[in-house]
């Protein structure tokens, strides 16, 4: 008889199978990542003395209180790629490649700019020349000394070697800055000079989403950077080193480097663990944070549920939902009255109940988030209802001549508006647009597409009304220059608008070199914006979280950082600076 | 009983079915809606690709800035030398991200397919055996309602059953992440526990075909010659039914068992969707998602390549079962 030898071999090729997954994962856990109980965690000290544009005071930051060190804290995973430096995969994964490696500066949870790789930076008063003093004894993870030279080539492999065909965030950034000359005037002190001012340069290019520093010892001759993954491409000099990343289940263990120069991290180490819904982990006892993404329409029930049995952490939101019209689709898309009657017919405090159980807001018509420190105020809002809606569209020969409860176009033909969407969100918004928009006789049809359709549509400007959410109308309000002039690039731009003044506008703002003159510029441009209406911002959803408060409870929303979440702020990874406490 | 094909030609006909799949999984990701670049843009965050200049490159670097012959046979040319290519959405590598989905895939598709073959060969047996009774029609009924229920129902009817309401099993992954186990045994009893779920979806589909298929074959052959002889022998019945009835069933099972592989493979796309198990299903759903051209190439073509391969190892397991169809 053979049969029953094949039998236990087919068991024994089995069992060989599973043994050789749990090996060839590569799981490697160091033998001494206990966490040290109760050990001091430092602050970020440092003396930044320098400061131009008038962001930078250089206060220590979270300092005072020296917060007991926190063994684990378990994120939400997910599959972002490889967290080197070219490797990472859009927003979740640059978080994830920036506890790996820094940045000349960084981003407190009140949207301050602060020292991170540099102790201090000054900007001259033409705003040309940024100049950075790194951090004495800044090391690389293997101990090298980091040097204003790394900082140069970090830029350098960027601008003019290979790493500028990689097609992550911060490698966007910097090829988009107008830098004429990286140099190292010594050791620590390195000096950009610019062609003509950025504002936000502070914040694209040294600080939150710019430019993550290399190692030149180690990237100096990797010729293709997305594709190098040896064990130095995660050499960083950030807090934390990676131990262990699934890329199949998309997990991610990272642990803390105590020699981190900008602080000693209070979070021992940093787990992503993948999960299929956030609440229901945190729920189980697999998180010790959830994030819930009001956007895609949540349950009320369950967000009862999670506010009973954990603590609740509420900020003002920093992605929106926008109603874009395309002005090229011609008549009455093009007409200004036609965009203002739209932004009249639908109740946009309506949806924020609705939808979003009333946690966020309604958009600001000038495109930037309400809660974006650059956001001006007294903008119109457009709370004329159905009634005002009616007249503006009776101004434009948009009647309803023969009485059938719809309107239709000056020649009388019939008026049928397909309002493209995405699946990759709650699809009630749609259907609760047209409701709104049938009110004042617009006959509105949903065109609910995958996400991929929807996004590309959207990017080519292939629709006439369309809903697109996104989440930059938080951050730096130079989104406005990208969202309104110049060709349509991105999905979240708009088509067909082109205004002289808005141009102008929007280059001044990038320019300025101080504040209020900045400020003067966003304000006429958000003004400008609100009127012409080219985009609707509907509503912004609160950032909500609920969390086990004695985990750990250093959360908080950072001010134009829609990847940072309420959890993923490396910063309180480090200090453990408390949101209770704000 | 239909004559068996030569090696040769089966091996000439599985050459045509690839060649015909490299068009394929070259061309249908391509005819989707949709550009794999959107991949990079990230609407949470608000990042997107805003420069064109950088658009250009990008392209360049995917190779996706060339005419569509070019990418074919730079593909085709990758294939040869056993480059799957690089994933857009995922940056990493194909290769590397089939060799970490496949092995999870294949754990769940091998012991559905043996335990399915298995349970509808004795099931089937008794069943036919018992034609009529009780037993057979609550069998009959219960496993062809039960293939009228797509996987991903009665996915996640069992995860509710047994991850919610009754909460003894994992509700996903393949395992416990960062867990650490003292034993070897203990990380075997994780991803055991992790496998339950996928695993009893994937197997109680495929069984409801293969048990009706069984049961009607050995129906016919229950009255056969040999059968009646056997009983005239006093042989036992269990080896009467296992033995004489089960081995002349065997071949259409078999059969039919590489046909399954095919099922086995879609079903199990959508039993790790809902058990988020980190399969090929998982990588596949993700990169249609992404439009990510690379990794549905990739993806597609091994997992149809497992399917070939398992065919041509049906094909010859039935030729050892039945020599004839070897000799012939």
């Amino acid at each position: 008889m053979t049969r029953p030898t094949r039998r236990s071999s087919l068991a024994g090729l089995l069992v060989v199978l599973v043994v050789a997954l749990l090996a060839c994962e590569g799981a490697v856990r160091s033998p001494d990542d206990d966490a040290t109980a109760g050990a001091e965690g430092a602050g970020i000290d440092a003396d930044a003395d320098g400061q131009a544009a008038g962001d930078a005071d250089g206060d220590d930051v979270g300092g005072d209180a020296a917060p007991a060190r926190v063994d684990r804290l378990r994120l939400a995973g997910g599959q972002w790629g490889s967290p080197t430096p070219f490797g990472y995969v859009r927003g979740p994964g640059m978080i994830k490649a920036g506890l790996v490696f820094d940045t000349l500066l960084w981003r407190d949870v009140d949207g301050e700019t602060i020292p991170w790789l540099a102790e201090s930076w000054e900007v001259a008063d033409d705003g040309l020349t940024w100049r950075f003093t790194l951090r004495e004894d800044a090391r690389w993870h293997d101990g090298e000394p980091l040097t204003a030279a790394d900082v140069v080539f970090s830029h350098d492999y960027i601008a003019e070697g290979p790493g500028g065909a990689a097609g992550v965030p911060h490698v966007g950034r910097v090829l988009g800055a107008p830098i004429a000359e990286v140099a190292a005037e010594d050791e620590r002190t390195v000096v950009f000079e610019l062609e003509e001012p950025m504002a936000s340069f502070g914040t694209d290019v040294a600080g939150l989403w710019g430019m993550l520093v290399i190692p030149e010892h180690v990237w100096g001759d990797v010729e293709d950077p997305a594709r190098y993954r040896d064990d130095d491409a995660f050499v960083g000099s950030g807090p934390y080193r990676l131990v262990e990343h699934d890329e199949a289940a998309g997990s991610y263990l990272f642990e803390a480097h105590d020699a981190h120069v900008p602080g000693r991290p209070v979070v021992g180490e940093v787990a992503f663990v993948p999960v299929d819904d956030e609440p229901r982990a945190l729920a189980r006892g697999a998180l010790d944070v959830a994030e819930v993404a009001l956007e895609q329409g949540v349950p009320e029930a369950q967000v009862d549920a999670l506010a009973a049995d954990f603590a609740v952490v509420e900020e003002r939101g920093q992605w929106n939902m926008a109603l874009h019209t395309n002005l090229e689709a011609g008549f009455p898309f093009d007409e200004r009255a036609f965009r203002q009657a739209l932004a009249h017919a639908i109740d946009r405090a309506d949806l924020v109940d609705r939808l979003l159980l009333g946690r966020g807001e309604p958009g600001s018509t000038g495109g930037l988030a309400p809660a974006n420190a650059w956001s001006a105020d007294g903008l119109p809002a457009y709370e004329g209802g159905p009634e005002a809606a009616a007249e503006l569209l009776d101004g434009i020969g948009l009647v309803d001549a023969d009485g059938d409860g719809w309107r239709q176009l000056p020649d009388g033909e019939p008026f049928a508006i397909d309002l493209l969407a995405s699946a990759r969100y709650d699809t009630r918004t749609p259907e609760l647009v047209a409701e709104q928009l049938a009110k004042v006789g617009l006959a509105v049809e949903p065109d609910v597409r995958d996400p991929a359709d929807a996004d590309e549509r959207a990017r080519a400007g292939e629709y006439a009304l369309a809903l697109i959410g996104y989440g930059d109308v938080g951050a730096d309000p130079d989104v406005l220059r990208l969202r309104y002039t110049g060709e349509p690039q991105a999905f979240s731009a708009a088509h067909g608008f082109a205004h002289e003044r808005v141009d102008e506008l929007a280059e001044r703002q990038r320019r300025a070199v101080d504040d209020d003159e900045r400020a003067a510029a966003l304000d006429e441009l958000q003004a400008i914006l609100a009127e012409e209406l080219p985009v609707l911002s509907l509503y912004v959803p609160s950032q909500l979280g609920f969390f086990d408060p004695g985990a750990f409870d250093a959360f908080a929303a950072t001010p134009g950082c829609p990847p940072c979440g309420l959890s993923r702020n490396k910063l309180m990874h480090v200090t453990g600076a408390t949101t209770l406490e704000r | 009983m239909a004559e068996r094909r030569r090696p040769a030609v089966s091996a000439a006909l599985s050459g045509l079915t690839l060649a015909a799949l490299v068009v394929l999984v070259f061309a249908l990701p391509r005819a989707l809606p949709g550009d794999p670049l959107a991949a990079l843009d990230d609407p949470a965050s608000g990042v997107a690709i805003t420069d064109p200049e950088l658009r250009e490159r990008v392209l360049a670097h995917y190779g996706l800035d060339q005419p569509l012959p070019e990418q074919f046979a730079g593909y085709v040319g990758g294939l040869a030398t056993g480059d799957l290519g690089w994933s857009i959405a995922r940056n990493a590598p194909v290769s590397g991200l089939v060799a970490a989905h496949l092995p999870w895939t294949l754990l769940l598709m091998g012991p559905a397919l043996l335990l399915s073959t298995a349970a509808s060969y004795v099931l089937g047996i008794l069943a036919a055996w018992h034609r009529g009774r009780t037993g057979d029609r609550v069998a009959l009924v219960g496993l062809t309602a039960l293939r009228a229920i797509p996987e991903y129902v009665l996915a996640t009817l069992l995860l509710i059953a047994f991850a919610v309401l009754l909460p003894v099993l994992p509700v996903g992954g393949a395992r416990t992440p960062f867990a650490e186990h003292g034993s070897g045994l203990a990380a075997l009893a994780d991803v055991g526990a992790h496998l339950v779920l996928p695993l009893a979806t994937l197997t109680l589909s495929l069984t409801a075909t293969l048990f009706l298929l069984q049961r009607h074959t050995v129906v016919g052959v229950l009255g056969a010659d040999h059968m009646l002889l056997a009983e005239a022998k006093g042989l036992p019945l269990r080896r009467r039914q296992f033995v004489h009835a089960g081995r002349s069933a065997l071949l259409p099972l078999l059969t039919a068992v590489g046909l399954q592989v095919a099922f086995a493979a879609q079903g199990a796309v959508f039993v790790e969707a809902v058990f988020a198990y980190p399969g090929m299903g998982s990588l596949l759903l993700e990169a249609v998602a992404a439009r990510d051209y690379p990794v549905l190439e990739g993806a597609f073509l091994v997992l149809a390549l497992v399917v070939l391969a398992v065919n041509l190892l049906v094909d010859l397991a039935a030729r050892w079962v039945d020599p004839r169809s070897a000799a012939s």
